[in-house]
């Protein structure tokens, strides 16, 4: 008899999740931020359901920051699946016209992507979402349970939390309140990129190095991605090989300087370097004023 | 024309070169003049060629090895670094290891062009130009790019006694050192001969930098055209270096798209 | 590790193919800090993720606070929440970390050692293969490590390691490790538990952990990280035992595709293959394995597959479909131990949900039988159990499940209960074994069936459940509407507290459990008679919410009519038809409906007659009328 290798046992854990939410839910939707754990869950979703498409939408909380190239394979990925793609963008932000620049990542953050999910769940009644996260994400996801109980307002109640045991997960709710799911709980960073790799999953061609313009902001290379990003008067950017660890708004993501454009150097360069995935932050670049001190003590 | 100071690597490309050349019917003073090479070196290699192949046409590096040079002493070195960071005042676009080695003997450093050249290679301020004859041939994008974008330009304005010159801008030394310590950001140009030109700053250089840079080629030969192919910025992006192109027509900035350069921002 | 580091800067390809083909193994740590539980666990992130700069500097910065020579990093400091999480007050929750070297994943499962965190370590433990015991060589077996061998044994733990901590402090003593091995092989036969393996180790030093060290010369077993890197994975014995697949969901994307979806929780199957289907019995074979990457020769435990069938025969989720020679039993009355998870007691009597598998039905625990001392393992009479309480029940479902013996098969003889108001997870429980009278009785496929026998009437059958306080009228319009069936020649029956109270039930008083008990078995009549084809009355003033559900869930989807006799307490008061009100009144009849005990009015019923303003007449054309818009009785 064969044993099955660790991918191969994630699969059908995560598999196995998907079809308990299609059977005991209503009206299940799949949250799709078109970056690599997205891929992942949404090939994962195409085996689940074969050979029919899967049976839920996919829902983009849009903040219209979104990286070009993101859009493009989003839209494409769509097409490819044959599943409905939602794609919400808070009214009130629009109007508001809230960016990073201008408010801040936090509000930015807080406004178009948390309660614009809130809004595109209650508009379209999901009783259940699916999620990408990862508990090797971050140390305080380690506790985290794979179906996670929201109340009609989407707070997280700890009370309304139940103990996970065996494959056995208890889906029943009260009316108004909803689940997050998140298959890929026991999947590590390493692991979505062996998949994707066996796979040959596709995947936004931003998290290959490639040369592009970046400038600097407080300490990050920020990509020059369209011409709403704001420069300083004189401001020339670079052109620098780079490629992103993680995709999100692009004014708010900072690129990594990387040679990888390969999914095995990808891996390879990930192995090595081995820091935590949500830091993106390049060497810390001093003002100019505490480089001419240095300069005047002689030290360079 | 003299080709003592060109790299090996350099020097080896345009000796094949101008054998193809060659072999396709140019005359040497036809070559010379196309290859980038003296027509005695086109001769040589010619002769090496029918002599012993293509094997026999590339020579061996000449003079000691990198780092067998004396070393700068710290104070020399401080200078250097000192002026690295400024524009020169002679009206060169930028700094040459002549340059340096002339303003480190005014104030009391005598130190030779070559040991200059040297120091520079061992802190990795000499970057390799863009080898583009070597494009030319190629069956690749790179390749196609240069005969249909670069050529052309190139051509014309050598047949006008105008100024080619090559550069761009790059980052130097990375994770070994903390950023603070080096000015990280390294213009640099090639001209004639593959003369390296360069300065350090330690910011990524503004569009009021490149435009005294372009300035000052366009004003070595004033009444003649410049062409000058670029990589690692993107001018696209600022609308006061293209009001500036727009004004100085006889100014042809080609800039070497992503992927087609030698890619070594770091 | 240097070597691995190597390969990934110089080979890279050649690493990941390395990688492919690694297992993936889940065990879960028993101890707790002081025993050196977290120093251990982060000596193992450490060594097997390779260096990462930023958390080695982090620890090495710390580590100078132990004022050694440098040498010694503090590996704790990788692993952070535990302490917290005392001090934050008591959780569910399960902290999952995860770590791979070349052989296999690993997936640990780490939840505090106290006794109040027996749910949690009971959670943590019911996915692990493999368990590791944390003992401190200076002191030997406590009672926290009985506990934990318990609580091991009990969740079906086959693996066990006893890894004898801090033998640097007793001087790398062979003789002390022999003796806690001693003790503890004495302890151990209590529970069972039969692959025990000892290690001593050092989790500060290194000794053991992931290479042996040379302060034990005399210890030749193996170190902790090669038995974790080669004991046996609980899917590999698996795939040994009888095929089990609990049905998840059908897939019917057309007319020619219905593919039955689940993960195979136990045995082999091929296509070909004979199988049973449990619990309805019904046989076919496997016509193919379909998966996203193409059918399959063969499916194995652990892999989620889709299964399609030669016959078509009735399947749903909750099914369990099992080899036909060895098919999963069937019953509905079980022994089986429970685990408490809830603040709220369990109650004996009360109906709870029951998930095993795929499958969800009403449950009671019957009765429990003892309560089991996690410390002392002693037994002791209990009514109910509390949190983290542990004991022997007898459980009752609804109707009976597709099930395994929990020590053969955790997917199909685990479950849990939910709590049909709160919809928490109160309890979890192994099954052991059916309860004489049901056990191993295959529902015989039986050609008759409801359908059948309800058109035979020219009806479809009915539970008309009526319910409201006493003298609110429920038997008055249940009689009128009776006749009015019959007239229509419908097949009916009324049962009502008359004609059962003294009867049926004469054994049953007014208290609460005895109340649920009367709606028990009134609820298992109606469905009796509803399955003989009858559309059935009750008159019964049910008044708790939870029992109505009850027999509401014993009847099929459509066939239960709750019909609320809307009557103010006052009105019917004042009726007060057989005096019982007045008697209530003056003390002389206890647990009296709207007087002393509760009448929890029903949500949606699916009639609400405000009977204060209806006639009888106009009351029973009422429910007449929703019948026929019900399709259930023909229009005329």
């Amino acid at each position: 008899m064969t044993a099955l290798t660790h991918l191969q046992k994630l699969e059908a854990e995560s598999i196995h999740i998907m079809r308990e939410v299609v059977a005991e839910t209503e009206n299940p939707v799949m949250l799709y931020s078109v970056g690599k754990d997205s891929a992942v869950m949404l090939h994962l979703a195409r085996k689940a359901f074969a050979p029919a498409p899967p049976p839920f939408p996919l829902l983009h909380v849009d903040t219209r920051w979104k990286f070009r190239a993101m859009y493009t394979f989003r839209d494409n990925m769509a097409r490819e699946m044959g599943m409905d793609l939602l794609v919400h963008i808070n009214p009130e932000g629009v109007e508001k016209d809230i960016n990073p620049f201008t408010h801040g990542s936090a509000i930015h953050t807080d406004v178009m992507k948390t309660e614009g999910l809130k809004q595109a769940l209650n508009q379209y009644g999901f009783d259940a979402a699916f999620g990408g996260a990862r508990r090797d994400e971050e140390k305080s996801r380690a506790k985290e349970r794979v179906f996670s109980f929201r109340t009609a307002q989407h707070r997280w109640d700890p009370k309304n939390q139940r103990p996970e045991l065996w494959k056995l997960y208890n889906t029943r709710k009260h009316k108004g309140e909803s689940i997050r799911v998140f298959p890929l709980s026991n999947w590590t960073e390493l692991d979505i990129w062996q998949y994707i790799y066996l796979q040959d999953i596709p995947i936004v061609p931003l998290y290959y190095a490639a040369e592009r313009p970046v400038v600097e902001r407080d300490g990050a290379l920020i990509m020059v991605d369209d011409d709403r990003m704001p420069l300083k008067p004189g401001e020339v950017p670079m052109m620098r090989k780079v490629r992103f660890r993680t995709l999100g708004c692009y004014p708010l993501t900072g690129a990594i300087e990387s040679q990888a454009d390969t999914l095995p150097a990808i891996i390879q360069e990930m192995l090595l370097t081995r820091t935590s995935e949500r830091q993106g932050r390049v060497i810390d670049h001093d003002s100019a004023a505490s480089m001419e001190k240095k300069k005047q003590e002689g030290y360079f | 024309m003299s080709t003592k100071h060109l790299s090996p690597e350099v020097l080896n490309e345009r000796r094949l070169e101008a054998v193809r050349l060659r072999l396709d019917g140019h005359t040497v003073a036809q070559t010379a003049a196309r290859a980038g090479l003296s027509a005695p070196t086109v001769s040589a290699a010619w002769k090496a060629f029918r002599e012993g192949g293509w094997t026999a046409v590339p020579v061996r590096p000449r003079g000691r090895k990198t780092g067998q040079g004396g070393t700068l002493d710290v104070a020399a070195q401080q200078v250097l670094c000192a002026r690295l960071t400024m524009t020169p005042d002679s009206g060169e676009p930028a700094w040459s290891s002549r340059g340096l080695a002339d303003a480190l003997s005014e104030v009391g450093h005598p130190v030779s062009a070559r040991a200059i050249d040297h120091w520079l290679e061992a802190r990795d301020l000499k970057p390799e130009p863009l080898a583009l004859t070597a494009l030319a041939r190629q069956r690749s994008s790179a390749g196609r790019w240069y005969r249909q974008q670069v050529q052309p330009v190139l051509e014309a304005v050598r047949k006008a006694g105008g100024g080619v010159w090559q550069g761009g801008v790059r980052v130097t030394g990375t994770r070994s050192e903390p950023a603070s310590v080096w000015p990280r950001y390294q213009l640099y140009l090639h001209g004639k001969r593959g003369v390296l030109h360069t300065r350090c700053l330690w910011a990524p250089p503004a569009a009021g930098e490149y435009m005294a840079l372009f300035q000052r080629l366009h004003d070595l030969l004033p009444d003649r055209p410049t062409a000058l192919v670029f990589q690692g910025a993107y001018f696209q992006a600022s609308p006061e270096i293209r009001r500036w192109l727009e004004a100085h027509p006889d100014f042809y900035l080609i800039n070497v798209p992503p992927g087609h350069g030698t890619g070594s921002t770091f | 590790m240097a070597h691995a580091s190597d390969m990934i800067a110089g080979d890279i390809e050649g690493y990941l193919k390395a990688h492919e083909h690694k297992g993936l193994l889940r065990f879960i740590t028993c101890g707790s800090v002081d025993d050196g539980k977290s120093t251990l666990i982060g000596r193992l992130l450490f060594e097997s993720k390779l260096l990462f700069e930023d958390q080695l500097a982090a620890i090495k910065a710390d580590s100078k606070k132990y004022g050694t020579q440098g040498e010694e990093m503090d590996f704790a400091l990788l692993v952070d929440g535990l302490a917290a999480e005392r001090e934050q007050g008591i959780t569910i929750d399960v902290a999952y970390r995860f770590f791979s070297t070349d052989k296999r994943k690993f997936i640990v499962a780490d939840t505090p050692g106290h006794e109040q965190y027996t749910r949690n370590m009971v959670t943590g433990a019911s996915t692990a293969d493999a368990a590791i015991l944390m003992v401190d060589a200076r002191h030997g077996i406590l009672t926290q490590t009985r506990r934990h061998s318990f609580l091991m044994a009990l969740i079906g733990i086959r693996h066990l390691v006893v890894a004898i901590n801090k033998m640097d402090l007793v001087d790398y003593s062979k003789a002390r490790f022999d003796e806690i091995v001693d003790e503890y092989r004495a302890f151990a036969k209590q529970l069972g538990l039969e692959d025990m393996t000892f290690i001593p180790l050092s989790a500060l030093k290194g000794d053991n952990v992931i290479e042996h060290g040379h302060h034990m010369p005399w210890y030749h077993g193996p170190t902790l990280m090669g038995y974790l890197e080669t004991v046996e994975v609980d899917e590999e014995r698996l795939q040994h035992t009888p095929l089990r697949m609990p049905v998840q969901w059908v897939n019917r994307p057309n007319l020619d595709f219905r593919g039955f979806t689940g993960m195979i929780s136990s045995g082999s199957v091929k296509p070909g293959d004979a199988i049973r289907v449990q619990p309805s019995g019904k046989t076919s074979r496997i016509k193919r394995i379909y998966t996203y990457e193409g059918d399959l020769e063969q499916a194995i435990a652990g892999q989620s597959v889709t299964l399609l069938l030669e016959d078509e025969i009735d399947i749903s989720r909750g099914d369990v479909i099992s080899g036909v020679d060895a098919p999963a039993e069937t019953a509905d009355q079980f022994e089986t131990t429970l685990v408490w998870m809830h603040d709220q007691p369990l109650l004996p009597g009360r109906p709870y949900l029951l998930k095993l598998g795929t499958q969800t039905v009403s449950a009671t625990v019957s009765q429990v039988k003892y309560q089991v001392n996690v410390n002392t393992l002693e037994h002791t009479a209990a009514k109910q159990l509390d949190l983290n309480g542990i004991g022997v029940c007898t459980l009752s479902l609804s109707r009976p499940v597709a099930f395994d013996p929990y020590k053969e098969n955790a997917d199909t003889g685990g479950y849990i209960l939910i709590d049909r108001m709160t919809n928490n997870t109160v309890g979890a429980g192994m099954l052991h074994f059916a309860l004489r009278r049901s056990q191993n009785i295959h529902m015989q496929h039986v050609d008759i069936d409801k359908q059948a026998r309800g058109i035979a009437k020219g009806q479809k059958p009915a539970v008309l459940w009526f319910t409201g306080l006493s003298g609110a009228g429920k038997s008055t319009i249940a009689n009128l509407v009776e006749k009015k069936l019959h007239a229509a020649g419908q097949h009916t029956y009324l049962l009502d507290g008359d004609n059962v109270r003294h009867g049926l039930n004469r054994d049953l008083g007014f208290t609460d459990a005895d109340r649920v008990e009367n709606i028990r078995r009134v609820a298992e009549v109606a469905r009796l008679m509803a399955d003989a084809g009858l559309i059935v009355l009750t008159a019964f003033i049910s008044p708790f919410r939870s029992e109505r559900q009850m027999a509401r869930d014993l009847m099929e989807e459509g066939e239960f009519i709750e019909i609320f006799v809307d009557t103010p307490l006052d009105v019917a008061e004042e009726r007060d038809p057989k005096g019982l009100y007045k008697k209530a009144r003056r003390g002389e009849l206890k647990n009296f409906t709207g007087i002393d005990s509760a009448y929890e009015v029903p949500e949606s019923p699916e009639l609400h007659l405000r009977a204060a303003e209806l006639s009888t007449e106009e009351a029973a054309d009422a429910v007449i009328a929703l019948l026929r818009e019900r399709e259930l009785i023909a229009c005329d």
